[in-house]
């Protein structure tokens, strides 16, 4: 039987031709170094041939996925599709175009209110305090009297809808996150906003979590892309919850929180 | 494109659809692609919740892009599954270069526009013969293929896993992808020249 080697020909005979191919093949297969795939995708720009093998051989590759048994997934992840469309339509629709938020002025971060949860993300595994939460929900509220937001997107947005606004503030790993949750009056759903948000470790997720007087309420899951800007639709929350806030989940969320609060934002002005 | 055999809307019309901002459509395509996309997801990550994230990132990146897509260049099923691959394999890896299944959808339009063979590989073979068509591969080869494209692994780490030289490495991942695009296509030559998309 003849070797792999053999049936594609020595290689001291390949010719100029040979070389590109197999060279195309190799990153066809993502086989290539980065270095060398950048040389091919450099090369492509110019060689429509070498671009048509590539396309060939990404289609093929593509049908492999038809090999697999399809696996049905769970109403939450086309609730959680939807809801997301949903509020980049909404975004899209009152902020054309969308202007990102202004940083938040000295004034408007909160002093030191140390919500400082735990700042290093490997360790945020372990139960919560209840303090934490507490000082989550004592942030925010300071934040009331300072709250900074986009004023397009707000003008925007009362000019077609009445809203209310409010801030929001991140503390810790997410200390540099700005944003605005905005309440769409009557219409059962709030827009939460979100600039540089860290992306997460695989199999991590953020969690949405409503609060009045007793335990954390869980509300939407979400994660971020490498734009760290997120736009998400939140339930609206029901009278008497004060505080939305942000924690970090295991996929698929949790019942109870299972980290510190790191964003939180007030629901009462 | 035009109508699948069932009537309902083609891929291509929902991805117009998609792109004056008609979530309906969205849905149909989700509901039309989803579940193979799941499978995807967690053939890569071997984790559900996982393969969940990146198959909804796919979605919205087929939703923030869809003005963009050309149907003419490339099939959506093919694009659908390959973003989710390329988002699971970083997602695995660690690394963002494809930005967490934001994938340039003129990047992949031009790797894919036509002919690929997706369309009719999905309209002549069903399943089964996918899988035997992997069979017939012999299995080093078959091996090395998945190792790349499932595993996302790197020509060195095959070579070291298999204890194998690279150069044989690539030899066989390079004979295993002619073979299947032999298969194929001739069997997509045989089809009727329906553009159905498989349902999962």
């Amino acid at each position: 039987m003849r070797s792999d080697d053999q049936m594609l020909g020595p290689r001291t005979e390949l010719g100029f031709d040979d070389l590109r191919t197999e060279r195309l093949e190799l990153y066809a297969l993502d086989l290539l170094s980065d270095d060398e795939a950048a040389e091919v995708e450099a090369s492509l720009a110019s060689d429509p041939q070498a671009q048509a093998l590539v396309r060939e051989l990404r289609g093929t590759l593509a049908t492999l996925s038809l090999e697999l048994e399809p696996v049905t997934p769970s109403d939450g992840l086309r609730n959680r599709l939807l809801a997301a469309v949903a509020a980049e339509s909404d975004v899209a629709a009152h902020t054309a175009p969308y202007v990102p938020l202004a940083p938040r002025t000295p004034s408007a971060t909160p002093s030191t209110a140390p919500v400082r949860l735990d700042t290093e993300r490997a360790r945020r595994r372990g139960l919560p305090t209840w303090s934490s939460w507490a000082v989550a929900a004592a942030l925010a509220i300071a934040l009331v009297g300072s709250m900074l937001w986009n004023a397009q997107l707000r003008q925007d947005l009362d000019e077609r809808i009445a809203t209310q606004t409010y801030p929001v503030a991140g503390s810790g790993p997410a200390e540099s996150v700005s944003g605005s949750l905005t309440e769409l009056i009557g219409r059962g759903e709030m827009v939460l906003v979100l600039n540089d948000l860290p992306a997460l470790e695989p199999g991590r997720v953020y969690q949405v979590w409503l609060i009045a007087d007793g335990p954390p309420i869980p509300s939407i899951v979400f994660s971020t892309d490498a734009s760290g800007v997120t736009r998400i639709l939140v339930p609206e929350a029901p009278e008497g919850y004060q505080l939305l806030a942000i924690t970090e989940e295991p996929s698929g969320g949790s019942a109870a929180p299972t980290t510190d609060p790191f964003i939180s934002s007030p629901l009462t002005n | 494109m035009h109508r699948t055999a069932d009537g309902e809307p083609s891929d291509n019309e929902l991805m117009h659809a998609i792109s004056r901002g008609d979530a309906d459509a969205l849905a149909t395509l989700y509901d039309r692609y989803a579940s193979q996309a799941l499978a995807v997801g967690i053939r890569v990550l071997r984790d559900r919740g996982q393969a969940e994230d990146v198959v909804q990132e796919a979605f919205l990146s087929a939703w923030r892009r869809a003005s963009t897509f050309d149907g003419s260049r490339g099939s959506v099923g093919a694009w659908l599954m390959s973003i989710t691959r390329n988002a699971a394999i970083d997602r695995q890896r660690g690394r963002f270069r494809h930005q967490a299944g934001e994938v340039d959808i003129e990047d992949v339009a031009w790797r894919l526009s036509t002919p690929d063979v997706w369309d009719a590989v999905a309209g002549a073979l069903d399943r089964d013969r996918v899988r035997a068509a992997l069979t017939e591969l012999p299995p080093e080869q078959r091996e090395t293929l998945e190792m790349a494209y499932w595993g996302g692994m790197t020509q060195q780490e095959i070579a070291t896993a298999t204890s194998t030289p690279i150069g044989t490495v690539k030899s066989r991942a390079r004979l295993g992808l002619r073979r299947l695009e032999k298969v194929f296509r001739a069997d997509g030559a045989q089809s009727t020249g329906s553009d159905e998309v498989p349902r999962a």
